[in-house]
């Protein structure tokens, strides 16, 4: 998160009355973190992209709602959420997903570490859809608990102990497969 | 995990949520557990990979246009609005008013029946047959029901 506060609250309230370049300049700030959710939540490079786009286009229609610059970040969360469970609510999600497919979808340099992220989202497939998105949340750097908070509707004092879990269940999945992660580290 | 007693620490390690006093005994153990050790490095792989970040490209002019493009279509005016969804619901009461009483009809007939009393309906001034206009009127009603709900929802 290169922007402060201050600087996401103006381009909120240009975005309110309407300014474009404004509006673009929201989407640049926050299309990583829309992108990175709905990509670990899908696992789909173009259901992604259309999720990322239908988050953003259902933002700035409804951009008015938007009390504060600091609850932009976790009102878009929300949308993403809402997006990606609508989604998931009209597709019935399948998680089998081809392996030409993840690798393609998985945009990182070498062989090995394609399969290394493979083998993470496969197990990150596993968990539930709650999971998923407050894993995703809890590793996206600079995001912090009072916005997870606020994004997944999960009192602030839970947080922790929630990613704690989340984090235990993840780990269970890799269960067996430890010695192939770090053979190709 | 592995079956080392202090395995299931290693999360609340890594995340910093172990007392001082568990801290310092974890660390006293993890110097000798190799099996610990092991597991400190797999989960060091979990967090840098979910750490990834994904970049979708330039998507912005895309959005910004489609933003544009559907507020151009929504009237901004809530007056506008409330008459545009009114027509709708009353255009469909309208022809549900009018073709209830045959549609019950058809509901107690058979479909042999349904077919006669179809091809035998009288032609609509200037030809226009009234089975193709009762198809028409339906997808009306079924299109403005549609049409109403999503002005609704969005």
């Amino acid at each position: 998160m290169n922007k402060d506060w201050d600087d996401i609250s103006g381009l909120v309230k240009q975005a309110q009355g309407g300014d474009e370049s404004a509006m673009s300049e929201l989407i640049t700030t926050h299309k990583q973190l829309i992108y990175t959710i709905t990509n670990r939540m899908v696992h789909n490079r173009d259901t992604a992209m259309d999720l990322t786009q239908d988050t953003f286009i259902k933002a700035f229609l409804n951009i008015k709602k938007v009390k504060s610059g600091r609850h932009f970040r976790a009102w878009l969360c929300r949308i993403a959420r809402n997006v990606t469970y609508d989604h998931f609510r009209k597709v019935k999600h399948q998680k089998s997903v081809p392996l030409e497919e993840v690798e393609d979808y998985m945009g990182v340099d070498t062989t090995e570490q394609k399969h290394r992220s493979m083998i993470i989202q496969d197990a990150l497939d596993r968990l539930t859809e709650k999971d998923r998105m407050l894993l995703t949340l809890a590793y996206y750097e600079g995001f912090t608990h009072d916005e997870i908070s606020e994004a997944l509707d999960i009192p602030t004092r839970n947080i922790k102990v929630q990613i704690h879990r989340a984090r235990l269940r993840l780990r269970r999945e890799l269960e067996g497969r430890e010695h192939e992660l770090l053979s190709i580290q | 995990m592995n079956s080392c007693q202090f395995s299931k620490d290693i999360v609340a390690f890594r995340m910093g949520l172990l007392s001082d006093e568990k801290k310092a005994a974890f660390e006293e153990h993890l110097r000798t557990c190799t099996m610990c050790q092991q597991e400190i490095q797999v989960q060091g792989v979990m967090d840098q990979v979910l750490s990834d970040r994904f970049d979708p490209g330039n998507i912005e002019t895309f959005i910004v246009s489609k933003v544009r493009l559907i507020k151009n279509m929504k009237p901004e005016n809530s007056w506008l609005y409330i008459f545009q969804v009114g027509a709708y619901v009353a255009a469909a009461t309208t022809l549900l008013w009018i073709f209830i009483p045959f549609i019950n009809n058809l509901i107690t007939m058979g479909r042999v029946e349904i077919w006669k009393l179809i091809e035998t309906y009288p032609s609509l001034p200037g030809g226009f047959s009234t089975a193709v206009f009762i198809g028409f009127a339906i997808i009306f009603i079924l299109g403005s029901g549609i049409l109403t709900y999503r002005v609704l929802r969005d």
